[in-house]
Parts: C-alpha cells; sequence; structure tokens
C-alpha cells in the first residue's frame, strides 16, 4: 500500500471545499481504493462498501470546508468518515461476518503480542499504539480491535466471547482508560 | 441546557464518549446525543477529544487492505455533486409532501406521468428519470418515492412518510416483477432517514426494468428470513417506466 502525501490530500480538499470537482476528482482516485477497503473490512460486502464510500464521498464533498489540519490528518479525517457511516450501516443490516472469516480474521489479534517480551507480529501499525495496545489485556485488546475494525457492538463482542455485555462493557472502558494513559505518555 | 452539559466538562465523561464513539461502541441514543454536541452544539472539548482518538488509532487503518471502487461508485458521486441536477431533484418531492397528502394512488401516477412530459421535454440525459414509483398507505397517502435516473442502477428514496416499527422489526423493500409477478427483496429501508439511495446488482436492475410494482413490508429485523414477504403490507405503489428514458435504451 503506497503512502499518500497529506499536503496533496489536503490541497485537494481545500480545492474541493472551494467546488473544483477536478480536485475533487483526484482525490477521489488517491483514496477511494484505501477507503473502500476499509468500509468493506467492516461490511463485508462489495456493494454495501461501494455504498457508503459512495456516501462518504459526498458528505467529504459537502464538508471539505470543516476539514482542519490542525485537528487530524486527511486520510484519518476522511476514513473517519467512512467508518463511522459504515458502523451505521452494520447495525442497520444487522450482518455479521460469519463464522470462519471471523476466526481467520481474529488470527491477526491474535498475533498481537499480550505483554513484555514477545515479538509483535502485528508490526505495520504506529509503533505508539501497537506498544500501548500490547500492554493490555487479551480480551481488552481484543475486544477494541473488534469493534475497531470490524464494527462489532458490544453485543456482538459479547456474544462471540460467551460473557455478559456488561463484561465487555467493562473490558471496553478499562481498555481504553489504558490505552489514552499510554498514548498521552 | 447548561446543567446537562455540566458533565461533559468532566475530562473523564468527554474521553469515554469520544473513545468510545471512535469505536462505535457508543448505544445508538448516547451517538445521538454526542453528534448533537459536536455538531449542533460545537462542543469543542469533544471535538478535539475525538480528533485525538481519530489519528491515535489511525495506524490500523494502514493494515487494511486496498479494494478498487466500482466504476460505477463514481459516476454516482459525479451525479449528485453537480449542483443543477441536485436542484431539478429535489423540489419535485417535497411538492409532493405538501400538496398531494391522501392522493389516491392514481392521481400520485397521473402526477408522475406528468412529470415524464416535462422530462420528454428535456434533451435526454443520462441522469434523466427513468423509473419512478410512488408508494402510498392503505389511505393512498403517499408515503415513498423511488426513483432510479437513467441507467446509474441506484435506487434513491425519498422517505415522505413511514410508519415506527418495534424492536427487532424492520421495513423492507420489494419489488414484484411483471413475468411471474413474484416479489424479491431489494433490501431493508434504513429507519429515520429522509433519503436513501441503494446502488442495485445487476440482478436487481433487471428486476427493476421488469417491474410491475414496488412494496414495503415490515418483517423481522434483518429482513423476512424466507426471501418472500410475510409481514404486513404498508405500502405499495407501480412501477413506471418513463418514455423519456426508455428511448435510450
Amino acid at each position: 500500500m503506497s503512502q499518500i502525501n497529506p499536503q496533496q490530500l489536503e490541497l485537494w480538499l481545500a480545492k474541493s471545499a472551494l467546488g473544483d470537482q477536478a480536485a475533487f476528482k483526484q482525490l477521489y482516485d488517491a483514496t477511494a481504493s484505501r477507503l473502500n477497503g476499509i468500509a468493506y473490512r467492516i461490511l463485508n460486502s462489495i456493494d454495501s462498501a461501494n455504498e457508503v464510500l459512495q456516501e462518504a464521498f459526498i458528505q467529504i464533498w459537502n464538508k471539505a470546508g470543516e476539514y482542519r489540519s490542525d485537528l487530524a490528518e486527511p486520510m484519518t479525517w476522511m476514513a473517519s468518515i467512512v467508518r463511522y457511516r459504515a458502523y451505521d450501516r452494520v447495525k442497520f443490516e444487522k450482518r455479521r461476518i460469519e463464522g470462519s472469516q471471523v476466526r481467520a480474521d481474529l488470527e491477526d489479534f491474535e498475533s498481537l503480542p499480550d505483554g513484555a517480551g514477545q515479538k509483535p507480529m502485528f508490526c505495520e501499525i504506529g509503533q505508539q499504539l501497537e506498544g500501548c495496545l500490547a500492554q493490555l489485556e487479551h480480551t481488552q485488546q481484543h475486544s477494541i480491535l473488534m469493534a475497531y475494525y470490524y464494527g462489532f457492538s458490544r453485543e456482538e463482542i459479547s456474544a462471540h466471547f460467551s460473557t455478559p455485555v456488561n463484561t465487555v462493557k467493562s473490558w471496553l472502558r478499562r481498555g481504553l482508560v489504558r490505552l489514552q494513559q499510554c498514548l498521552e505518555n | 441546557m447548561s446543567g446537562k452539559l455540566d458533565r461533559y466538562q468532566i475530562p473523564e465523561v468527554v474521553d469515554h464518549l469520544a473513545s468510545n464513539y471512535v469505536l462505535g461502541t457508543l448505544s445508538k441514543r448516547v451517538q445521538a446525543r454526542t453528534d448533537q454536541l459536536r455538531h449542533e452544539l460545537d462542543f469543542s472539548a469533544l471535538n478535539q477529544r475525538i480528533a485525538f482518538w481519530e489519528q491515535k488509532m489511525s495506524p490500523l487503518i494502514d493494515k487494511v487492505p486496498d479494494l478498487a471502487p466500482k466504476d460505477q461508485t463514481w459516476q454516482s458521486i459525479q451525479a449528485r455533486i453537480a449542483p443543477q441536477k441536485t436542484q431539478e431533484r429535489k423540489p419535485w418531492y417535497r411538492l409532493l409532501d405538501l400538496r398531494f397528502y391522501q392522493w389516491a394512488t392514481a392521481c400520485s401516477l397521473m402526477l408522475v406521468a406528468l412529470f415524464s412530459v416535462v422530462v420528454l421535454q428535456q434533451p435526454s440525459s443520462p441522469g434523466a428519470l427513468s423509473y419512478v414509483a410512488v408508494l402510498a398507505d392503505e389511505n393512498q397517502a403517499p408515503q415513498v418515492v423511488a426513483a432510479t435516473y437513467g441507467d446509474t442502477q441506484m435506487l434513491m428514496l425519498d422517505i415522505i412518510d413511514l410508519p415506527d416499527v418495534g424492536d427487532g422489526e424492520t421495513l423492507e423493500l420489494w419489488v414484484t416483477s411483471k413475468t411471474d409477478k413474484q416479489a424479491r427483496s431489494l433490501g431493508e429501508i434504513p429507519s429515520n432517514v429522509a433519503s436513501f439511495n441503494r446502488q442495485l446488482t445487476t440482478a436487481e436492475w433487471r428486476l427493476i426494468k421488469d417491474s410491475d410494482s414496488l412494496l414495503i413490508t415490515v418483517e423481522e429485523a434483518g429482513g423476512s428470513p424466507i426471501g418472500e414477504p410475510m409481514g404486513a403490507l404498508i405500502s405499495q405503489g407501480v412501477c413506471v417506466r418513463l418514455s423519456a428514458w426508455q428511448e435510450q435504451v
């Protein structure tokens, strides 16, 4: 996956905010595959991912003027729009990636180190985030990643782990507090 | 409001909301409240913490494999950001909503036919209205306008007035075939939206081209388990193919 130049994306976003459709097309060409991949990971449906991508880009076109470079990189901002729309969609559709694929995908999570001393296989993610995730308990770490990556609701995570929803809420709450403390250090 | 906002000044509360918002794990009600705080009340402390979490978690998205979108996706986006096309589409439905409440379905279809005459008088373009159905309830009150434009295979639903459904229930859209009179699903309709677009598959587009009418039924969450309408019929309307577009195909 090639890295997309944030300055170039910012420029296209700024031009899009002024109604420049050619710049918007360049922005789309540069980012649509990445963003579609993110939507697909959550929705597990090519049709649904494309629909979410379409709606997200309409939102990006309409909200380009609200992008703030001091708060987020352009790709982070656009990916968040896609993720939130995909989360809404997957909740609406109540469709879920099924058994075998969940297990296969969760192997990625299993490769995350549970503590000090293990060599992380999930090495392409940001070093700080990786280190902080590694400090979390297994269940906290997996709950956070299942929600972020696949749009799992708390109820779905509880079903996956065969544990009460309140336990999952607790995992998420404690995991996020620990993650926050680590990320801010 | 200020009293309610006070607790949102507590950093722990703000961070709890922000982190769970970014993870997508808030309940619907809390998420709606958070959206309101973000967008309507411009709650900058919350927006900053959401931005923090989005940025800190963003390395994870670099792990996701790219997936090229369909060519159709850009075409649909382009059609919707073209200013004059957007302006042409919207007012028509809004007029329906206000002026023709409880019209008989036949009258609705006459209006559609009238609109099609207007379309006929304009130069043909890929964005021209190609199929339309006005779905009405048993009292013939219009509830949904379904339309497609050209051969974009994008089904656009404009929700005028649909009833709420209970927990564990959903509204499902169906198309009935002229050929075999069978009803086939076009998916669920989201609740609490004013409009909804759905990119049709090639097979679904064929169904539209062969459609007799569209129906909406109440089904269990996730849609009818047998792939056929099971629940109460709440809305239906004849699907009209507009001759302006017909000449192009």
